[in-house]
């Protein structure tokens, strides 16, 4: 309950307008997201693959999109987040903001 | 768009007034040579310049590493650190290949990837042909004359 708590205040932070979270098998474990079981889907496969790829050094793939609107997964311990950014944001910054997040929850959690 | 001195090879940015008759002509900035060549179509353009196409990318000091990776044959041209194999990167082209598709599947106007690994940040280019460009940099961005050359490309 505390973890699920943890994730809902994503949606606070400056520059997120959606997330998913889905655990290593992919199951859906919270979202605030349109068509999020597609979305869904994506963390999971790319969050799991490029974490094998990058082994604990992989911090976030960002998907630069047309819209401007880019999509971001970030590995956190078992889980993964994905991340629809709000427009007009810089997507660096935005992954900076949500790293330093989750890593100060994370530790007030352990 | 970029085009390259038969003469000495330097790079020229050619605006489109550059262009007649299917042919690219202009004055080289570097040695002054008179250019007049035709313009090949771009895919063949990758294929037979990827090795300068490399070179020029690498020449940007923010950039560690660049390849080319052919979705359909694995890596084609290659100019990353020595410290990875062939095969780590051709699972590097791999993944990062498998990635870009998931995500379009979701966000069809995907237009590039970022990926973070430690302190470096691999950015992916679909470019023409069914090749993929990945270009490895100390920063989050692409210098703005890397992109516009990428932009070109693609």
């Amino acid at each position: 309950m505390v973890l699920m708590d943890c994730f809902s205040d994503i949606g606070r932070i400056k520059g997120v307008d959606q997330y998913v979270l889905v655990d290593n098998r992919g199951n859906i474990m919270i979202h605030d997201m349109t068509e999020f079981e597609t979305v869904a889907e994506v963390v999971w496969s790319c969050g799991r693959s490029l974490s094998v790829l990058g082994k604990n050094k992989f911090k976030y793939a960002a998907f630069l999109r047309k819209n401007k609107n880019d999509f971001l997964i970030f590995p956190v311990g078992k889980y993964y987040l994905g991340v629809v950014e709000r427009k007009g944001f810089v997507t660096d910054e935005v992954a900076d903001a949500v790293m330093d997040f989750l890593n100060t929850r994370f530790d007030e959690i352990g | 768009m970029i085009f390259f001195c038969e003469e000495c090879g330097e790079k020229n940015d050619l605006e489109g007034s550059a262009f007649s008759n299917g042919k690219a002509v202009f004055q080289c900035r570097a040695c002054g040579y008179r250019n007049a060549y035709s313009f090949c179509p771009r895919k063949k353009e990758i294929h037979r310049d990827k090795g300068r196409i490399l070179k020029t990318i690498c020449s940007f000091s923010e950039v560690i590493g660049v390849f080319l990776y052919d979705t359909e044959n694995g890596v084609r041209e290659t100019r990353m650190p020595d410290v990875l194999t062939r095969a780590d990167i051709e699972i590097l082209g791999r993944e990062f290949f498998r990635s870009y598709t998931s995500g379009q599947s979701a966000y069809p106007d995907i237009q590039g990837m970022c990926i973070r690994i430690a302190d470096k940040y691999f950015m992916v280019h679909r470019m023409p042909d069914h090749l993929l460009v990945v270009i490895v940099t100390r920063t989050p961005t692409l210098p703005d004359a890397v992109h516009k050359f990428i932009l070109d490309l693609a």
